[in-house]
């Protein structure tokens, strides 16, 4: 593998000119705002306001989707969108509900439990006792779980619900048969249901703290990039790379449909730390050194930062191939919009950054003054 | 090789590496006890934050006034709603104001019905009494507190005095005089919530304790049971003395509700489930930790006594100030804020909706689990990679060695501050550890270049100051990116981590990997 990195960028450019490389990343670019333009980017719903439900179905329970969607119609719910995945470790069925209007729990509940059974907001343990519990019963699951319960006892069935936060089955056995000198069967039913909404006016608030705080980021970018290299073309072309790494990124997640919410936030923000990396290994190579041709340079710089790239890239794989299988949506979110930004940072710092480079060392004489006094 | 190792164990860099490791494994498994109430075990010494540990998120808007000032308002509101929210007995709850006018509440392992009652709390305004001997002088919505920065204030000076000017309605005025004429020097009660229509169950030996036990050191103040049937005016039930006769007198006289005052005396069963029966509502009040004062005035939801000290028919019949002393400057404006929060709470400064409510499911163990498969899966990807780039396995296990002493580090660094770990402070070590590795990479081919280039001039240090240069560079810019996200209630986390990481990677884990290398590579 180490073999094939070295000497590619003077293996490329012997076949093609590296200007006519800087034109890749110019269409790409126009491709990706277009894509942007005309389809946006799906905003979440921290964004934008709205009502996110997430319901875990029985196994081997099926749902129509179609039908549900029509009888949720009824509440006139802004852009609905209903779909399902399955959670390949415990392998039940997700069912996600979103829309951007706020609704109540106590109007959409109803309309979900007709098609999904029972729907739990704790987890809910049930056991069959042969007498009525002690009452400070409950005070004692408190201090034992430490946690609050509560507790609903049938008289005619003999049953006893307790509904807490999170229960542990063999530990609530454990208690209760301490407790009732009982040898009890302990039946453990997940909290299956969440509700998220947040206002429109809250998303706003969000989001505009979100802007406030990315321009604040690029602006201070700008700022120690170009204290470090105190020279103006190669400082605006490492911003040039880090704002090509964000747009093609924002072109994939409008590609994909992948929300900008706070998590695929803090990927761009990532994203711009890894591009920076890149190119400043690539710019202090390129300008620094006094020996070898300006290819051999790069060739270097090249092998040593596509090794950086390559790594990110698999341990992105990694990560968004195990947080899909296992439903950790923040983690998805951020290395899948961080994959495709590496990609573009690839393109941008390798096809035009360079490019951009060798230009200015060929052609203007271009050399890092800061570096060369300070090495020296 | 041993040579090697004895080499390295004698550097300073990698010294200090070793014991900032060992330290964090120290912390981070609980071995210096950080949670007290956890044993050892990994990740005890952790605080989770709600993405963990699960619960409710809530955010309330305010509808703040124009010419209100928006801080001195929302840290009213904060206080007014911890205080009222901590009275329910709930134990985790942060509520952070944000912005111009918002209020993140955030309440782990919450029940359904609790979650009913908080949200009940936020929407009603509290109940705020101001009695003097039992008579009511006025009420939350006759006070406003002097807003005016020359409304309040603390004078400096042994003790320091502190004080906060309110104004009364004509009819809060009124009332005030009638029930303050002649009582100089007489203190005025100050309740919030107080149960209404509740009456306070007891059995007979706590209340003889409480009639001899005194609100002061002195022997003129009030006993407690002065204080719960005479200035509280709330009737005392005793437990032994429950007959059907008197159950009924109170429920025709509009008491429905009864507090069950319950000590290490129990109260039995029989006599809930006679109250139950005859239509009462009950609620146990459990003295737990509290000192019998503290159980007694939570129970009637007495927060202050200040004595009234002008005359309330002409001075001070509308324009009043409440004084207090303290023995610190600071002290005495904790007292004020406290004040100032308790009597806007029956007039609460803006009103409030609850905007946002988010369940967070309790998902700390499968996360740990999974970030941990996460960890040890990328851990192997980054070794394969680094192995297939340079044929060497020495290299390979320090860059492991080197990413694990800073994930390590990251999290000993939490633990110690008591950081609250959520989803995306493991973003964070995600993204430091990451440009970890980038800068590894350019610090081992920096010196691989310099191993082949032996007989060239260029120096050691050179070389890993250009390798640093980078590093730096790189650092920096991270770093400025993140600090203005820190001021983003939920990316915070995120940026702490980031930050942390990349500094103890620019001073700790770099230095010392570059000096591992070093050794690695000579002949």
């Amino acid at each position: 593998m180490s073999e094939i990195f070295n000497a590619m960028y003077s293996g490329i450019t012997s076949r093609i000119n590296y200007k006519s490389l800087l034109f890749v990343p110019l269409i790409l670019l126009g491709f990706m705002l277009f894509t942007i333009l005309m389809k946006g980017i799906a905003m979440g719903i921290d964004f934008r306001g709205g009502t996110l439900i997430t319901v875990t179905l029985n196994k081997n329970q099926s749902i129509d989707i179609d039908k549900l969607k029509l009888s949720l119609d009824e509440l006139n719910l802004m852009d609905l969108e209903i779909y399902s995945g399955r959670d390949i470790v415990t392998g039940s069925e997700i069912l996600t509900i979103r829309t951007l209007s706020i609704v109540n729990e106590s109007e959409i509940k109803p309309i979900l439990e007709r098609y999904l059974g029972r729907l739990r907001d704790t987890d809910v343990a049930t056991i069959i006792l042969k007498d009525q519990p002690p009452s400070d019963l409950e005070e004692k699951l408190r201090l034992r779980l430490r946690q609050n319960v509560d507790l609903n006892f049938s008289q005619d069935g003999k049953i006893l619900e307790i509904s807490a936060y999170e229960l542990d089955g063999n530990k609530l056995r454990e208690i209760l048969s301490y407790y009732l000198n009982e040898n009890l069967t302990v039946s453990i039913d997940k909290k299956n249901f969440h509700m998220k909404t947040i206002g429109p006016t809250l998303g706003r608030a969000f989001w505009s703290q979100g802007m406030k705080s990315a321009i604040i980021a690029y602006i201070l970018i700008i700022f120690v990039i170009f204290v470090a290299f105190r020279d103006l073309i190669p400082s605006i072309a490492v911003i040039l790379a880090a704002t090509f790494d964000v747009i093609f990124a924002l072109g994939g997640m409008s590609i994909f449909r992948i929300y900008l919410e706070p998590a695929s936030l803090v990927a761009i923000i990532m994203l711009i730390g890894y591009s920076v990396d890149t190119n400043i290994l690539l710019t202090t190579r390129v300008l620094r050194k006094r020996t070898g041709s300006v290819n051999d340079r790069i060739d270097n710089a090249m092998k040593t930062g596509l090794t950086m790239s390559i790594t990110t890239i698999c341990v992105m794989c990694v990560i968004s191939i195990i947080s899909i299988l296992t439903n950790i949506d923040v983690l998805a979110s951020i290395s899948s919009v961080l994959l495709m930004g590496l990609i573009g940072d690839l393109i941008s710092t390798w096809l035009m950054n360079t490019g951009i480079l060798k230009w200015y060392v060929e052609e203007k004489g271009g050399k890092l003054r800061i570096l060369k006094k300070r090495l020296r | 090789m041993s040579e090697k190792i004895r080499n390295l164990l004698q550097n300073w860099k990698i010294l200090m590496l070793i014991s900032l490791v060992m330290i964090s494994i120290l912390l981070v498994c609980n071995v210096i006890p950080i949670n007290e109430h956890l044993g050892v075990g990994f990740g005890n010494g952790l605080d989770y934050g709600l993405d963990f540990a699960g619960g409710v998120q809530m955010q309330l808007k305010l509808e703040i006034p124009e010419n209100a000032s928006v801080r001195d308002t929302l840290e009213i509101e904060k206080g007014i709603l911890e205080r009222r929210l901590n009275a329910m007995g709930l134990r985790d709850i942060t509520v952070i104001p944000w912005g111009e006018k918002y209020i993140l509440i955030q309440v782990a392992n919450a029940l359904p019905s609790e979650l009913e009652r908080i949200e009940n709390i936020i929407r009603q305004q509290a109940r705020f009494e101001a009695r003097i001997d039992g008579e009511l002088a006025f009420l939350g919505s006759e006070v406003n507190i002097d807003l005016r920065p020359e409304g309040s204030g603390v004078i400096r000076g042994q003790p320091a005095e502190w004080f906060v000017s309110i104004h009364l309605t004509p009819q809060g005025g009124n009332r005030f005089c009638n029930a303050g004429r002649n009582k100089l020097g007489t203190p005025i009660d100050m309740f919030l919530d107080r149960p209404e229509g509740s009456i306070i169950l007891m059995t007979n030996s706590t209340y003889k304790i409480l009639s001899e036990l005194r609100e002061g050191s002195d022997l003129i103040s009030d006993n407690w049971i002065r204080i719960i049937e005479n200035r509280s005016r709330i009737p005392i039930l005793i437990a032994e003395n429950i007959n059907l006769d008197i159950l009924n007198s109170f429920l025709r006289r509009g008491f429905r509700h009864v507090i069950i005052a319950t000590d290490e005396d129990e109260i039995g069963d029989d006599i809930i489930a006679l109250l139950e029966e005859n239509n009462f509502t009950t609620e146990r009040k459990i003295k737990g930790n509290l000192s019998y004062g503290e159980w007694v005035k939570e129970m009637i939801g007495l927060k202050s006594s200040p004595i009234l000290n002008c005359d309330p028919c002409t001075k001070c019949k509308y324009n009043a100030q409440i004084t207090g002393k303290a023995p610190t400057v600071d002290l005495a404006l904790e007292e004020m804020k406290q004040t100032k929060i308790l009597l806007s709470s029956g007039n609460l400064p803006a009103r409030v909706d609850i905007e946002s409510k988010s369940e967070i499911p309790a998902s700390h163990e499968k996360f740990l689990k999974y970030s941990f498969i996460i960890a040890i899966i990328s851990i192997i990807v980054v070794a394969i990679v680094i192995f297939l780039r340079y044929r060497e396995p020495f290299i390979v296990l320090p860059i492991i060695i080197t990413c694990l002493s800073e994930i390590i580090i990251i999290l000993g660094v939490a633990s110690f501050i008591n950081w609250e770990l959520d989803l995306p402070a493991v973003a964070g070590i995600i993204a430091a550890v990451g440009t970890g590795v980038d800068d590894q990479i350019v610090i081992t081919d920096e010196t691989m270049e310099r191993e082949k280039r032996k007989k060239k001039i260029i120096s050691l240090t050179e070389r890993i100051r250009r390798a640093f240069f980078i590093i730096f560079t790189a650092a920096a810019t991270t770093i400025a990116v993140m600090l203005p996200i820190f001021s983003i209630q939920a990316l915070k986390g995120f940026a702490f981590t980031t930050v942390i990481g990349v500094v103890i990677g620019v001073f700790v884990t770099r230095p010392a990997y570059a000096k591992i290398i070093e050794e690695v590579l000579r002949e």
